[in-house]
């Protein structure tokens, strides 16, 4: 496996899952670099046994997954009210006025009308969620990347699913 | 039910439209793998995190170490008040309790 083709193939899709998690820009860099360090590192250990998309994609989930965790610590430890649970979407437009511009008013609303709802949800169901109706990966595969069961996996997005319309109905 | 079903969806769409146009812009820019300093790890972070850090278990360290030595220190006064005799008017009394009666005794005596 060749690593600058797999860094060119799959950059983009991981920064695309590290935003989603993350919703910063900057950060979802910063992330999307150590889940690529960890993968090139590891490459030369990777079995075929998976499709290579799986495994990158399961590496940055849990490195996603322990981010989070840890942030989540520190901002209890330090009360820091960092963006964390900020449930404005997209916080970089909140920030970069330029970019602001580009959306307009009623996307903005509907982004973080979704955002909201996605923030009901656990980390394992946004995963899933996301996996599922965003990359529209097969649910045997998404199994394997959040290393689970398919019925398990299956359990997260009907979950996930009724969450936000629940939360979509209330509002 | 079937209006929330297409609102998801159309927000689905939305927000994945989002995220792929930012995908693009970033593969467009140019794929930096490794920066040499990550934009988040600044000195200050580091510092500031390393700071509270220390201060949020200097503190937690500090209470234990009170509370128990005022635990230990409380109940041995206790113990030695308890076991305290006075005499008074040839009559001997015990204390019975954390010490307002010895005190008040000691100062009869007096």
């Amino acid at each position: 496996m060749d690593p600058a083709k797999i860094t060119e193939e799959y950059y983009g899709k991981i920064y695309k899952l590290a935003l989603y998690y993350l919703k910063n820009g900057s950060e979802a860099e910063d992330l999307t670099q150590d889940i690529f360090f960890k993968v090139l590192k590891n490459l030369s250990s990777f079995k075929m046994e998976s499709q290579v998309y799986t495994w990158i994609y399961r590496i940055a989930v849990n490195t996603l997954t322990n981010y989070l965790r840890r942030k989540k610590i520190v901002q209890f430890i330090s009360f820091d009210k960092d963006d964390l649970n900020e449930k404005n979407l997209p916080p970089d437009e909140e920030k970069d006025p330029a970019a602001r511009m580009e959306l307009e008013e009623e996307k903005q609303n509907k982004l973080k009308k979704l955002d909201s709802a996605l923030n009901t949800l656990t980390s394992r169901e946004k995963g899933a969620f996301f996996f599922f109706h965003y990359e529209k990966i097969k649910q045997k595969d998404i199994a394997v990347i959040m290393g689970t069961s398919v019925s398990a996996v299956e359990s997260l997005i009907f979950k996930s699913t009724k969450k936000i319309k629940r939360f979509l109905a209330g509002l | 039910m079937k209006n929330i079903e297409s609102e998801i969806k159309e927000l689905i769409q939305l927000h994945n439209g989002f995220l792929e146009n930012r995908k693009i812009e970033l593969e467009s820019s140019g794929v930096k793998v490794f920066r040499v300093k990550k934009r988040t790890d600044t000195v200050s972070d580091i510092l500031g995190l390393r700071l509270r850090r220390f201060v949020f278990l200097y503190v937690v360290i500090i209470a234990i170490f009170f509370s128990t030595s005022f635990f230990i220190v409380n109940s041995l006064m206790e113990t030695e008040i308890k076991n305290e005799f006075v005499k008074i008017n040839g009559e001997i009394f015990k204390s019975d309790h954390k010490g307002g009666i010895v005190f008040a005794f000691n100062e009869a005596l007096k």
